[in-house]
This record gives structure tokens, sequence and C-alpha cells, in this order.
């Protein structure tokens, strides 16, 4: 749906060059939510406005549904905007106009001029997102997440193809948060929206997104399947969001104040193998002995898992054997140790 | 008290304050209508908006600016042969208009860039996304959102109009400015001076609270 191919932007301040996006490429499929994740100032903003062209690209292709962006003209560049849809950090409505009134502006840019279809698009969209009965209130008299559903029924009245979400959630309260991320969850479902999104919350990620690339000054760093990227972080910039998320401690922290002997081996369970008891087999068919370090057990989307950092008592052949068990069944073994 | 008012002429003061209402309603009602569009233009224009242009928004911004700097009795002068073209005649009510729609439309222009400027960026950029032309957000977003700045804009305008009028005498525009000068300060009528300057006190009183009103009714936080 959209692709990215070797994408540079650079901003000139003053006689600065900052480099906001080096060399990104990125495949994002139809119908998958696609997190991008960075602190503020890895350029991930910059990257979203890539795929509208609320920011031109240096150099590099931005292909979406199909289309190059970078070659449209003014007319096809607004045709293409109808097809995407946004939304902010701040929501950005029309304080000067209705709930409806905001909604209805897509449409009248897309060129509705009946008045009743418009309204029963409006009703459609607003009982979507769940704000039926605040149809003609302001912007002022609605909460954040209000705001913010009002801003989702805008950004979709034009049945897009592609929802790009910019720090939807970072202006909201943790269940505000929830409840949105829900409602996007939905219409991804409901709708086979595409929705990219970035965010500085792994939590978001965790929650909604099925792929996920992490940002790091202008640079993707790493890219993947968000229950590989959270369980197996490659890059120090993942290992730090993954941590934070986690509230878990990093190994060298577990490794300082563990007063254990015997190696450290780390399991990753994934999918339903996280609900058989391998661990216990383990240790009543193989005789393993062990202490747990640390370990955390979660859902991620909609995939449990779990991972169990042990120190691995006893002697080699048993832990081996022990090992290759679990392996066998679809554990991931990793020696740190 | 009674002897003090008893040599005043009403009917002269009402004529007056008549004209004054009339040169103020006319030049406003023009300077709004070519200074909206200059001030919108000029915001457009301006770094990191829809239609950067430094070259245009630089010989724009100048000629505000030398307008803007020129004294309105001078102004006035200086005019006539433009007036006289514009509509027959440089004298009188209507003589008085076109320099008072020139002075105070650069003035106002720039008072509409600024509320303009008043207008969270992220929301023009929620029109972009949304697939809008430029004309389609200045008309749906920016001057909705800045409509509050806008009327505040208008009410000042008005009240630097009604000053204005005041020097129209040099081209016998009339009004109750002119009465004041004519009057109360070159035949040493007190009695004039004290009326005319209520009525002008009047008048700009209302003009601000009308103006505060209406700010107040389209503002929504």
């Amino acid at each position: 749906m959209i692709r990215l191919e070797h994408v540079y932007k650079t901003y000139h301040i003053a006689d600065r060059q900052v480099a906001a996006v080096r060399d990104v490429s990125l495949h994002i499929k139809a119908g998958e939510v696609f997190g991008v994740v960075g602190h503020s100032g890895a350029g991930k903003s910059t990257l979203v406005r890539l795929i509208n062209r609320l920011e031109s690209a240096e150099s590099g292709n931005v292909v979406v549904d199909g289309e190059q962006v970078g070659s449209l003209d003014a007319e096809g560049l607004r045709a293409l905007r109808m097809r995407v849809g946004m939304i902010f950090q701040h929501f950005n409505l029309l304080g000067s106009r209705t709930v409806a009134q905001n909604v209805a502006i897509p449409l009248r840019v897309a060129g509705w001029k009946d008045a009743a279809k418009i309204n029963a698009r409006i009703d459609e969209l607003l009982e979507l997102v769940g704000l039926a009965d605040q149809r003609n209130k302001y912007p002022g008299q609605l909460s954040g997440g209000q705001k913010q559903r009002v801003g989702i029924a805008r950004a979709l009245a034009n049945s897009p193809k592609v929802l790009l979400c910019d720090e939807a959630t970072s202006a909201l309260d943790p269940q505000t948060t929830r409840s949105v991320l829900e409602l996007l969850l939905q219409i991804n479902q409901k709708l086979g929206l595409t929705i990219v999104l970035i965010t500085h919350e792994m939590d978001v990620v965790r929650t909604i997104c099925d792929r996920v690339a992490v940002m790091d000054s202008g640079e993707v760093v790493e890219s993947g399947e968000v229950a590989q990227v959270f369980l197996h972080p490659k890059h120090p910039t993942t290992r730090m969001f993954v941590q934070e998320a986690e509230h878990f401690e990093g190994l060298d922290e577990v490794l300082a104040t563990a007063r254990t002997s015997g190696r450290i081996v780390r399991l990753t369970f994934v999918g339903n193998d996280a609900y058989a008891p391998h661990l216990a087999r383990a240790v009543r068919d193989h005789g393993l002995d062990f202490t747990i370090l640390a370990g955390r057990i979660e859902r991620i989307k909609n995939t449990p898992c779990g991972q169990l950092t042990l120190a691995v008592q006893g002697d080699e052949a048993t832990q081996q054997q022990a090992l290759a068990h679990l392996e066998k069944n679809g554990v991931t073994v990793e020696w740190l140790q | 008290m009674n002897d003090f008012f008893s040599n005043l002429d009403w009917n002269d003061i009402g004529m007056a304050g008549l004209d004054t209402l009339s040169m103020l309603g006319a030049s406003l009602l023009f300077t709004v209508l070519l200074g909206l569009p200059l001030g919108v233009l000029l915001f457009l224009t301006s770094k990191r908006q829809l239609l950067e242009h430094s070259v245009f928004y630089g010989v724009l911004s100048v000629v505000v600016n030398v307008l803007r700097s020129l004294p309105f009795i001078i102004l006035l002068i200086v005019m006539i042969p433009l007036t006289v073209r514009l509509i027959g005649t440089s004298l009188g009510v209507a003589g008085a208009i076109p320099p008072l729609v020139v002075a105070a439309t650069p003035f106002f222009a720039r008072l509409v860039e600024t509320a303009l400027r008043e207008v969270d960026r992220g929301v023009v950029e929620a029109m972009q996304a949304s697939g809008a032309t430029i004309r389609q957000i200045v008309m749906w977003a920016l001057l909705p959102e800045a409509l509050p700045g806008i009327i505040a804009a208008v009410t000042v305008t008005a009240i630097t109009l009604v000053s204005c009028t005041a020097m129209s005498g040099v081209v016998g525009g009339g009004g109750l400015g002119d009465l004041a000068v004519r009057f109360g300060y070159q035949r040493f009528r007190t009695d004039v001076m004290i009326v005319t300057v209520t009525l002008l006190l009047i008048l700009v009183q209302l003009l601000q609270m009308v103006g505060d009103k209406l700010v107040h009714r389209f503002s929504r936080a």
C-alpha cells in the first residue's frame, strides 16, 4: 500500500543542515497497523508527512496506493490526500465550527453539495466513533478523547484507504488512550483500513500494531513484527524503548544483583506455546534445575507471549537435553552467559 | 448652565454628526472590502505560509508601511488629484472618503495579517491533509477561526477612522471633528468644543462596546 525507497529529507535551518529522514526504506502492507516509534526529533513526524506530501522528499521514492507521490500535480495531490486520512496530536479541529461542521469539511472539499447526504454521512461517522449525541457541540466543549474521536470521524469522512496517526494519543491520559486505540483497531478491522501510527510510546505499539519500525536520528534502525522486535530487540534504541514499556530492567541490572551461580539462558514463548507446560516438563523429564532471575508474561496485540531469564544449574548434559527439548517445542533459547 | 449652551446651533451639530457617521460608514466599508483580501495576501505570502513568496511579500510590505507612515493630513492633500479622478470631486464628505480608505486599508490589512497568524498552524495542516485548496483553507478555516481577531481589527480601525475624519475639514469634509476645530478652537467657542468632543467620545465608546460584544459572541475557546 505504501512504499518508501531510499527517502531523504533535510531541513536547512539558517546555515545548518538537519537530516530529518535519512535513507529510509519501508513497505507498509494493505490492511496492517504499522507503527513508527522514536524519540522526539527522530524524524518520525517528517516521515509520516512524506506519505501525504505535507513534506516533500528530497530524493527517493514515495509510492502510495500505486501512485508516485512525488510526481503528482496539484490536482492529483489533492485527490490522493482525500484517500489518505490524518489525525493529529493536538486534534487540529476548527474551534469556531461544531462537531458536525468539522466532519463535513472533507466532504465539502471532495465536492459534496447535497446537505441531506452530507448530514447522513456525518451521522454515520459520528455513530462509528461513538459521538452521535455530540453533533452540535463545539470542540471547546469536548474532552480530549472526544476531540480525537471527532478528528477520526473527520479523517474517515471520504472513506480513505490509509489513516495516518501523528502522535494521536500523546496528549491523552492512559485510559482515554486505551479507548482511542481500541477504536482505531476496530476501524482497522471493520473497514480494512491501513493505519500508519507514529508514537514515542512503545505501549501504543504493543497494543495495536502488527509491525513496527524504530527510528533514531532520521534512520530506521530496526523493523519487523512487533512481537519479534519486543522480545528480541537488537538496536540499543529499541532496547531502551522496550525496557521503558515493560518497566523491566536490562539484563545487566539483573545480573548485577543476582546472587546465583550457573549459566544464564533466556527463554521466549510466543503464541499458544506460552500456555503449554514446556518448562514444567523440562524439570520433570530431564531434571533441569534453575532459578528465575527475571520474567515477563504479557500480550502483544493478540499474541500471548512470555520471556524468562534463568540461571540454570546442574551438569552440562542435562542442561543441553532439557533446552533442546524446549527448542523442539517452539521455545526460543538464547544463551546469554 | 442653560445660558452656556444657549448659543449652540443644534442643527449644525446634527448635520456634522451625520457627516461623521456617513464618512465613517463609507470609509469603513471600503477599508474592510480592500483591506481584508490585502491582509490575507500578506499573510499567505509571508514566511512559512501557503504561498510563501519573499519578493512579493517584501514589496507589498514596503507599500503598506509607506502608506502607514504618511501623516493623514498630508495624504489628504497628496491624494486630491486621484480623488478627483475617482469620484469627480475632492471636496465635502465624498472627497474625504478615498483618502480615509487609503489611510486605513494598510493599517487594517496589517491587523488582519496578525489575526490570521494567531490561527493554529495545525488547523491549516489538517485542512491541507484533507485535500483542501488554498481558497477553501482561507474561506473555511482561516477566516472563520480568525473572526474574533478580525472583528477586533475592524473596531480598532473604525476608531482610528473617527479621529481621521476630524482632519477632513481641510477638504471641507465636515463632521464633528471639523466643527470642533473651526468653531471650538478657531473661534473660541468652548460650548461647541465640549459638545462635539463629548459626542465623539460617545461614538468611540459605542464602537468599542459593540466591537467587544461581537468579539465575545464569536469566540469559542
